[in-house]
């Protein structure tokens, strides 16, 4: 190993012991690579090594700097951001609640799919875990507590299905992740629709045979009414606007009418005028839901400034050389070196948000998976089918990594909005068929990843 | 001693409060670009598959906006203290080792890393200025410069709310 290689880890490991002091990531992410770089700039100068790092290399970031600002994909970050806070307050989540209700209430564990099938609904509004579990939280808890369902199966559904935000388009980890890996927008966010479609119905599948065989989890509500033509179109009614909306955003990106920011600021005035025809729409709503968005996205691009200096110094270090080495010269086949990957993005997820490992992990490790020459046909329509389907796998392995305890994200931001009788260790009953259900999701796309490669080219070809 | 003890105090907290305003009042008129994007892109979209003719300078608008929100939001963040921290163990600590990490944090990892690019972005921003840079379209916005002039400009504001955030961490850990 060489001085360069040792520096390196050595700025992994700081990086790493840092970041459990508590200071933002952000900024441990930039004053570690400003350290490294003088550590670097001086190893040079004073002891004959050959770093080639100093003061211009931190003047490159700048640059790189500018690029995010000069970036036409990312303008769809702040959009889809202020569409999902804007839906979070329209009072649509509510609605649907009430009039799915009364249709899935007629069979056990109703509630629980209605919960599921909101997630998978308004997934499209957040790709914000913590904000798509509180928001099922508050919305369903009480109502299947009330309801008399097993603690473990309310939780369990509610962490599962707010996570599932990440992974369905419009998700604004793909938009993140496919301006970091050069691909396109539409391929991912079509390449999503299955996997996701694919976890919804394992949760419901899921859910109406654990209720099958223990009824007594998930009882009836004993005041549901018989249903009826008025009830069917209730809930046409309130599926309506959210569906349409979705439709528009998702469905002008897929027949290529518009690119993605254009229909992201689309969605984000859709988002707005529900707001208003649900008569929730006003100043105050509108102050808070612009305070949030400008604060949401500034913590998430505050990452992209001390992750873009941080890869600028450990790429000049030859830091993506050296784990593109150790990661081919590992003694597995492609398939073992990609589940070692999906491991370690696992553990990752347990500590960092999916921000930072998009931002940091995955530029880092692209490259390796590009090489190890897996043969996916893109039916010459997808570009770099390899990547669009390691990065649903990534997806998913976060996403269960956010559910998984003692540390899961999700878990943490629904202890937050139960009421204090749940205990922590009542979640960690609770998701644990879930993840079983995420591991089964997992292996189903491993397996067949033309799941996800499918539709893109199907659209676009 | 007392006395003039709480007088130092109070007049730093009080330089703090104002500073913090700043920041937020800026941050609060900078977040309605959000809004104004939204209606360029309609716009854009509306010009576009209405009357078949988008305009470029709509385009370049809406990045500009984009990257005024996101850039000054950091400062914003800073002051609400919204930033993402990694909580495992911090957040068991008591108030008084999370602030001595804090301080720590800022001088030795923040205000490294914002002084090393608020002086660095200024010679980029120099250059687009020197040649008047503008947009590469023929019908795009001039003044490249100016859009550039926005890092250092948030990068300062950064170090004005880090600033205030160690004064009054500084003061509350000397209050013990």
């Amino acid at each position: 190993m060489e001085f360069n290689d040792y520096l390196v880890i050595a700025m992994f490991l700081s990086f790493i012991s840092l970041l459990f002091t508590g200071f933002p990531v952000a900024w441990v992410l930039g004053g570690v690579s400003v350290w490294f770089t003088f550590v670097g700039y001086f190893s040079d100068v004073y002891f004959d090594t050959w770093t080639g790092l100093n003061y211009l290399t931190l003047g490159m970031s700048v640059n790189r700097i500018f690029k995010f600002m000069d970036n036409w994909v990312l303008v769809a970050l702040p959009m889809f951001i202020f569409m999902g806070l804007m839906l979070d307050r329209s009072g649509i989540a509510e609605k649907l609640m009430k009039s799915m209700q009364n249709l899935f209430g007629q069979v056990k564990g109703g509630l629980a799919v209605t919960v599921t099938s909101i997630g998978i609904i308004l997934a499209a509004s957040t790709g914000i875990i913590g904000a798509s579990v509180v928001l099922l939280g508050l919305l369903s808890l009480p109502a299947m507590m009330k309801q008399g369902y097993s603690k473990t199966l309310a939780l369990g559904t509610i962490a599962g299905s707010g996570t599932l935000g990440i992974l369905i388009p419009p998700s604004i980890m793909l938009v993140i992740m496919a301006d970091q890996l050069g691909l396109s927008v539409g391929d991912l966010f079509m390449g999503a629709v299955f996997p996701g479609v694919i976890l919804g119905l394992l949760y419901i599948g899921y859910i109406l045979i654990f209720c099958l065989i223990k009824p007594d989890s998930a009882p009836l509500d004993p005041d549901r009414k018989p249903l009826n033509v008025k009830i069917i179109w209730d809930i046409f009614k309130s599926i309506l606007p959210p569906a349409l909306l979705i439709i528009a955003v998702l469905g002008s990106i897929f027949a290529g009418i518009t690119t993605p920011t254009e229909a992201s600021g689309v969605g984000a005035l859709g988002a707005t005028i529900l707001a208003w025809a649900n008569k929730k729409l006003n100043l105050k709503v509108i102050v808070e839901v612009m305070k949030s968005c400008f604060n949401t996205t500034a913590y998430i691009f505050a990452i992209f400034l001390g992750a873009t200096c941080f890869a600028l110094v450990l790429r000049s270090l030859g830091g993506d050389e050296l784990i593109e080495r150790s990661l081919t010269g590992l003694p597995f086949g492609p398939y073992g070196i990609m589940l070692v990957i999906l491991g370690a993005v696992f553990l990752l997820g347990f500590f960092l948000d999916w921000i930072e490992i998009t931002l940091i992990v995955l530029p880092l490790i692209a490259p390796v998976v590009s090489s190890l020459g897996f043969e996916i046909d893109g039916h010459g329509v997808v570009d770099n089918p390899e990547l669009v389907w390691f990065v649903m796998l990534i997806a998913v392995s976060l996403q269960t990594s956010f559910l998984t305890p003692p540390v899961g994200f999700a878990l943490f931001y629904l202890k937050g909005v139960c009421p204090p009788e749940i205990k922590l260790t009542d979640i960690y009953k609770g998701v644990v068929p879930f993840i079983i259900l995420q591991l089964i999701g997992l292996a189903i796309i491993i397996m067949w990843p033309q799941l996800v490669i499918w539709l893109p080219a199907f659209a676009y070809g | 001693m007392d006395t003039e003890n709480n007088t130092n105090n109070e007049s730093s907290v009080k330089i703090c409060d104002s500073l913090d305003k700043l920041i937020t009042g800026i941050g609060h008129v900078v977040m309605w670009t959000n809004g104004v994007l939204i209606f360029v892109i309609i716009l854009q979209v509306v010009l576009r598959y209405g009357f078949g003719r988008g305009l470029v300078v709509l385009e370049e608008l809406q990045w500009h906006l984009y990257a005024l929100g996101i850039m000054f939001g950091a400062s914003y963040a800073m002051t609400l203290d919204s930033h993402i921290r990694v909580d495992i163990i911090h957040a068991r600590l008591s108030t008084k080792w999370q602030n001595r990490w804090d301080l720590f944090g800022i001088f030795f990892l923040l205000l490294p890393f914002v002084i090393i690019i608020f002086h660095q972005s200024l010679d980029f921003v120099y250059e687009s200025w020197r040649v008047s840079e503008r947009s590469d379209a023929p019908m795009g916005l001039p003044f490249r410069w100016l859009i550039k002039g926005v890092i250092p400009v948030s990068f300062g504001l950064l170090g004005i709310s880090v600033i205030s955030r160690a004064i009054r961490i500084f003061y509350s850990l000397k209050r013990g």
